[in-house]
This record gives C-alpha cells, structure tokens and sequence, in this order.
C-alpha cells in the first residue's frame, strides 16, 4: 500500500533536473523575499508560483494514466491548502494579537491620506497599494486599543496567508466547488463510505455559505445601525501597517451588521432564535475552522482507501486479463520514458531487458530482411512490445523506433517474469503467437 | 419550462428580499429580522437535498451495476 502511494506522489513525468531546479528556484525566491522584508504573503506566494506549473504538468500526468483517483488527489491536495489556510487564520486568533479585518486594509490613497491627516506618514510617500500585514487592534470605538503602558496593540491580520482572498464570493465558488467535487467522487467510488461522510458534512458546509452568500449579494438595503471603520496605512518598504482612526456611524446592510454570521455561528440564524445557545456557538472562523477539519478528514481517509486500488490505465488496456490486484501490484514498477520521432527504443539482436506499453504517440516495428528494412507493424497506445525476447530470455526479434513523440512505460526483466510474464503468455497465445 | 423557473426564481427572490426596507432607518437587528429570512434558509436546504439526492442516487445506482 505504501509503495502505491509512493508511487502517486512521486514525480513521474517530471524529470528529476526540472524538481531540483524547481526546488533551487523557490528557495531562492524564498531567501530574496524574506531578506527584502516582504510580507509573509508575498514570501509564500513566490515560494510556491515555481512549483505551479511542475503540480500542474504533473497532475495532468497522472489523471492521464489513474484518472479519477489523481483527480481524488489534486482535490486532497487543495483541500488541505485551504484547510491550511483556516488554521492560520484562527492560529493568529488564539497565538497573537491578530485583528479580524479581512481582506486587510490596503494602502490606498484614501487610507494614505487618512494616516497623513492624522500625522502618522509622511506626505511625500505614495501609496503602495499593498494589503496591511501588520495591523493595530480597534477597540469599540474603532480607534487603537492600548496596552496597560498605553501601547497601541498590534498584530496580523486575522485573514490566513493570503487574506487577500478572504471574499465571499471565494468562499461560496470554492465550498460550492468542493462540495460538487465531493458528490462526483462519491458517484465515481461509491463503496467508500468516508466519501459518503465527506458528501454530507460538504453539503452541510454549502448551506451555511449558500445562506451568507444570498445575505451578501443579494439583500443589499443598508436600513441598520452600524460602525464602518476608517483605517490610515503607513508604509515602511512593503511592510504596511494599518492603524484604526475611529469608527464612523454608517447604515448598513444585513450582512454587515449580522448575516456575515450565517446560520450555526455566534450571532447567526441558530442563536438570534435561540438566544439561550448564543454564547456558546462558536464564532465564524472557528465555526468555518470546524467545518473544514470536519470535510477534509473524512476525505483524506477516504482518499487513503480508495488510492490503494490505482493501476496505470495503459497497462489495464494492453493487458486485459490482469486482475485489480495485478495491476496495482505492477503499476509502481512501471518507469515512464520518453523519446523523440526517429528514435530507437529497441534494437534487433540486442539483449532483451524491458518490457514496454506505449502510453502516448506511436511506434513502428522494423526488421531487417537481407539489409532492407521493413515495417512490420505500428503499435499505439495501450499496445505492448518487447514481450519476445523476455519470454524467450534471449535477444529482441525486431528493432522499434518511434514514429511520433512518444512515451512508454518501461517494466523491468524481473518483475515482467515474476508478475506477467504468464499473462502475456496467455495473451500471446490468444492471438496465435508461438513465444 | 424555462419562461416558469425564471417566474418561479422571482418570486422566491422576491419573498426572501427584507420586506423591511426603508423602514426604522438606523435600528438594530432583531429576531423579526432573522424570521424574515428563515424561508431562504429552508430553500438553500431544499436545493442541496435536491442535488445531493440525484448525485446519491447515481453512486447507488453505480455501485449496484458494479456488484452485479
């Protein structure tokens, strides 16, 4: 089992050069960012822009060859990227003086200027038009909460890393994304039953940003009595740090003042009708904190369950009478190669030592007939070749060179004896072969 | 068919908006205010009951095909 996972995180059609030159590339920006003092947003965010398009190319890869079970893992892998980002947020919460205020205030002109009226920046620096990564807490007047020593109280934004994208409007496309996410894998593997556990508390999820959501876009009549909080950015390089000066009386809409509570959190739907269970409710972030943890377990472990069972799908086609467990046992084995039109990837009288599936393009079969080469036969993919010599344990009975850009799967002398060699017998023999 | 679900879309908006509108400028939330929006909530569950009920019953329907 572990060997099988192994094999669906390993990169397989990334060359190992372009994973080290990759990792080289994101440290590097990494160290540039944080010697250049950039905010942990933008020191993330250049760690992570290189490795983009290796998942990308990668994932792409690996849903060519295991399907639904790498679609399974690229949806694994963003779910926990968010859970991430969940626990970051509600991590500043508890660890540090962090402020609830996403997205952060951003060095706008209006916010530079409010910080210049109030003497707090200089009036010949321009505005950044960065998100605040340092921000002083408001009291319950909007203006800056001091300590015991008459310190203003600062921390981060409450907003995970990339608080930038704590919107509405991204949190209802992504929870929608993964709960529809969740249902077609449920239809895809449906002997699960942690995905099935998965689908619903997914569901659940969804109604609660469903309900914010219709709060937010749809029901904008700003009839309540609300604060709106005015902000003044001061930048020192690309750190900036937002500073409350004052609240401003404003009507505001239901969600401002309520609805951004949903339905299970503090001060949402549940406790406004039972007022009794209210201080007991947990706030959003923590309430949203909950539900996420709640999803993503069971979908790990569902995903755990369920990749047991991957087998590359080329050799499912070119060997069909392989059983689940003979696939799976196999499909680690295999070693993606890739080679040019023109070039030879097995020469005639030369010592048999792989077996190979195409995957991808095609290649002809060549032997040679008093010095005149001859076309035997193509092969595309889910076809296999190399099979003669092996079961022989001699030497290749024709050359095969690739007629387009292709890629094979590569299994090696030992494990074709071991594992399938009697089944390509039997395959062989189907079609008429003498081995 | 698709002249009624666009009606039907309408209406449904239409008696989940505040009816409050404009009345009591400044005043603080109240419960009246949340039972007013207690019938959207029950639509949002009766959409994802809906759709989870025809995703469901693929997977039954596919787990089925593949035991038998």
């Amino acid at each position: 089992m572990i060997r099988t996972l192994e094999n669906l995180v390993a990169f397989k059609r990334i060359p190992r050069k372009i994973v080290l030159a990759t990792l080289l590339a994101s440290w590097m920006l990494q160290v540039g960012m944080i010697v250049q003092q950039q905010p942990l947003y933008i020191i993330v965010l250049f760690t992570l822009l290189p490795w983009v398009p290796v998942f990308l190319f990668e994932s792409l890869w690996k849903i060519e060859h295991y399907h639904w079970i790498a679609i399974f893992a690229v949806i694994v892998v963003l779910q926990l990227g968010h859970l991430g980002e969940h626990v970051a947020q509600t991590g500043a919460l508890v660890f540090t003086n962090a402020t609830l205020a996403c997205p952060p205030p951003v060095d706008s002109a209006a916010n530079a200027q409010r910080a210049i009226d109030a003497g707090l920046r200089r009036a010949s620096s321009a505005p950044t038009g960065l998100s605040a990564a340092v921000i002083v807490m408001p009291d319950s007047s909007g203006s800056a909460r001091l300590d015991a020593n008459g310190q203003p109280v600062s921390g981060p934004p409450a907003c995970g890393v990339f608080g930038q994208l704590d919107l509405e409007i991204v949190h209802l496309i992504w929870e929608v994304a993964g709960w529809l996410l969740a249902m077609l894998l449920v239809v895809q593997f449906p002997r699960s039953r942690w995905l099935w556990l998965t689908a619903v508390l997914a569901t659940v999820h969804t109604v609660e940003h469903l309900f914010i959501s219709y709060t937010f876009f749809l029901d904008p009549t700003a009839v309540y009595a609300g604060t709106r909080q005015l902000w003044g950015t001061v930048a020192n390089g690309s750190i900036v740090t937002a500073y409350p000066l004052g609240g401003e009386p404003a009507l505001v809409n239901f969600y401002a003042v309520a609805g951004k509570n949903g339905i299970l959190a503090r001060g949402g739907l549940v406790g406004a009708l039972f007022p009794s269970l209210n201080a007991g409710l947990p706030t959003r972030p923590f309430l949203h904190l909950y539900y996420n943890a709640a999803v993503t377990i069971p979908l790990v472990i569902g995903f755990v369950q369920v990749a047991r069972r991957t087998y590359d799908r080329y050799l499912a086609r070119a060997v069909p009478g392989l059983t689940t467990q003979e696939l799976v046992a196999v499909t680690p084995e295999l070693e993606p190669v890739r080679f040019k039109p023109g070039d030879v990837i097995v020469r005639e009288g030369d010592l048999a030592d792989y077996f190979y599936v195409v995957s991808k393009g095609e290649v002809e079969v060549v032997r040679e007939h008093d010095g005149v080469e001859q076309v035997v036969s193509r092969l595309g993919e889910g076809e296999f070749f190399g099979e003669l010599g092996l079961l022989n344990g001699g030497k290749r009975t024709a050359t095969v060179r690739a007629s387009t850009p292709v890629e094979v799967m590569r299994l090696n002398r030992q494990t074709f004896s071991e594992r399938l060699a009697l089944k390509i017998k039997a395959v062989l023999n189907l079609r008429g072969y003498e081995s | 068919m698709k002249r009624s679900l666009i009606l039907v879309t309408l209406i449904v908006l239409g008696w989940c908006s505040p009816a409050l509108a404009a009345q009591n400028l400044g005043r603080p939330v109240t419960q009246a205010d949340w039972l007013e929006r207690l019938p959207l909530f029950l639509i949002c569950v009766l959409f994802v009951i809906v759709v989870d009920t025809v995703f469901f019953i693929a997977a039954r329907r596919r787990a089925l095909r593949r035991s038998s």
